[in-house]
C-alpha cells in the first residue's frame, strides 16, 4: 500500500511536473520568434553603434549624386571637375 | 557622383554622356573616372594629373551645355527617383561579434578562421565588414496605412506585407556588405511580421513602438553549421525593434528608427555562394539599421543602388497576392 501510495504520489507529481514543464516549453517555443522587448536607452545604444561613425568609412561621407545633369551642372557651378564612381550594383551603395 | 555601370550602355543622354567621355566598364567591377561637366575625360582616379588637366580646358569644355552634349536636361535623368511624398529609409548594415558574455563586440581578423591569401592588416579587409549603406523607399500609401484614425495607446497595427515584405526580401541582405547584393527569392522567406504598437497619443504626434521578426533562407542547424565548409545552406533570422513618430500637425512620418538584431550562417560570403573570406562558424551577427533619409542628392540613390530593384520585374513595389 505504502508502495502504491508513492508510486501514485510519484505519477502525480510527474504528471503536474510535466505540464507544467510542458507549458513553460510550449512559451518557450512560441515566444523563440518574438523579440525580447528592448529599453529605449538599449535600443538606441545599438541603433548608434550600428550606423557608421563619422570617419570610419570616409567615403561614405561623400554626398554622391545619382543624377549626372546634376552633378554636371553643380561642377560647373563650382568649377571643379567630376569623379565618377560607376558599380555594378550601382556605387556606393553596393559593395561591387 | 555615382551610377550603375548600366548608365554606360543607356540609350538616352546620359549614357551618351559617359560614351563621350570615355569611360570603359567592361566588368560589374567598380570604375573610376574624372571627366569635366563638358564631357573631357581627365583621367581615372583624383589626383594633381586630373587637377592639371582640368586647368587647362577651356571654358567651353568646363560647361555641361558644351557641344553635342547640349540636349541632357535633368527630365532625361536614367535613375528611378523616389516615390512622391514617400519615405526613404538609409540602411546600415554592419558585420559584428560577440565577446565571451555575448555582448555585440566589432569583428576582428581573429574571427575569420577561413581567410585565404595574404591578408595582412585589418584595413586590407574592413569594407567587407561594413557598415554599408543602403536605401529602402516606401510609398506614400504605404506609410500613411501605418497610421491608424483614432489611435489608442496600446493598439497594434500589423505593417502591411508589402512593406514587411520588402523590408525582408530587399533589406535584411547579409550579402550588401559584400557584393553587389544578391538579394533573396520569395520562396527563401520563411516568415517576417511587424508591428507598430501605439504608445504615446498627444494632439502633436502618435509614437509607435515596433517589433516584429524575419526569417529567411535556411533552418538554423548547430551541428552543420560548426563546419564552415559544411552543407549548411545560407540563412539569417532578426528580430526587429523600432521607434516610429508621426508628426500629426505636419502630416509626416518624423522619426522611422528600426533594427534588425540579426544572425547569419552557412555560405552567405558572396553572390556567387563561393566566397570564404567573410565566413564564420556558427550564427553569427550582422546588424542592420534603418533611419529617415535627409534631402541630400545621395538620400536620391535608389535601393541597392541600381535602380533595377525598384523596377516592374523585381516586385519591389509589388502588393503580394
Amino acid at each position: 500500500m505504502i508502495f502504491l501510495q508513492a508510486k501514485e504520489n510519484f505519477l502525480k507529481h510527474f504528471i503536474f511536473t510535466s505540464l507544467g514543464l510542458t507549458v513553460v516549453v510550449a512559451i518557450g517555443v512560441v515566444r523563440a520568434n518574438e523579440p525580447t522587448p528592448l529599453s529605449a536607452q538599449r535600443f538606441e545604444k545599438l541603433h548608434q553603434m550600428i550606423k557608421p561613425q563619422r570617419g570610419e568609412a570616409r567615403w561614405m561621407e561623400i554626398d554622391w549624386h545619382p543624377n549626372i545633369w546634376e552633378a554636371r551642372q553643380k561642377a560647373a557651378r563650382e568649377g571643379k571637375p567630376l569623379f565618377i564612381w560607376a558599380g555594378s550594383g550601382g556605387a556606393p551603395a553596393a559593395g561591387c | 557622383m555615382a551610377v550603375p555601370t548600366w548608365v554606360l550602355h543607356a540609350k538616352n543622354p546620359e549614357g551618351e554622356f559617359l560614351r563621350e567621355c570615355g569611360c570603359q566598364w567592361v566588368t560589374s567591377s567598380g570604375y573610376m573616372d574624372c571627366v569635366s561637366a563638358g564631357g573631357k575625360r581627365l583621367g581615372h582616379f583624383p589626383s594633381t594629373k586630373v587637377l592639371d588637366a582640368f586647368r587647362k580646358l577651356s571654358e567651353e569644355e568646363r560647361k555641361p551645355t558644351g557641344g553635342k552634349l547640349a540636349s541632357l536636361t535633368s527630365d532625361q535623368h536614367v535613375l528611378p527617383e523616389p516615390p512622391k511624398n514617400g519615405l526613404v529609409l538609409k540602411v546600415h548594415t554592419r558585420s559584428m561579434s560577440r565577446d565571451e558574455k555575448g555582448a555585440y563586440r566589432k569583428v576582428a581578423l581573429e574571427d575569420f578562421p577561413l581567410w585565404q591569401g595574404g591578408v595582412k592588416t585589418f584595413a586590407e579587409v574592413n569594407h567587407l565588414f561594413g557598415p554599408n549603406t543602403d536605401y529602402m523607399w516606401i510609398t506614400q500609401a504605404e506609410w500613411q496605412d501605418f497610421i491608424p484614425a483614432n489611435p489608442v495607446k496600446g493598439d497594434r497595427h500589423e505593417v502591411g506585407k508589402a512593406v514587411s515584405e520588402r523590408l525582408a526580401l530587399f533589406h535584411l541582405m547579409p550579402r550588401r556588405l559584400t557584393s553587389e547584393g544578391a538579394g533573396w527569392s520569395r520562396s527563401q522567406l520563411r516568415t517576417v511580421k511587424l508591428a507598430l504598437i501605439v504608445e504615446e497619443v498627444s494632439e502633436k504626434r502618435i509614437r509607435f513602438r515596433a517589433e516584429g521578426f524575419a526569417h529567411l533562407g535556411s533552418i538554423y542547424e548547430a551541428e552543420k553549421a560548426t563546419t564552415p565548409n559544411g552543407p549548411l545552406a545560407f540563412g539569417y533570422e532578426a528580430p526587429l525593434h523600432g521607434i516610429v513618430e508621426y508628426d500629426r500637425k505636419r502630416n509626416v512620418i518624423s522619426r522611422c528608427d528600426l533594427i534588425a538584431l540579426g544572425d547569419v550562417w552557412g555560405r552567405w560570403g558572396d553572390a556567387n555562394g563561393k566566397s570564404l573570406t567573410v565566413e564564420r562558424p556558427g550564427r553569427q551577427p550582422i546588424l542592420i539599421a534603418f533611419e529617415l533619409a535627409g534631402d541630400a542628392p545621395s538620400d536620391r540613390i535608389p535601393p541597392g543602388g541600381n535602380g533595377a530593384y525598384v523596377g516592374e520585374k523585381s516586385g519591389y513595389f509589388v502588393r503580394p497576392k
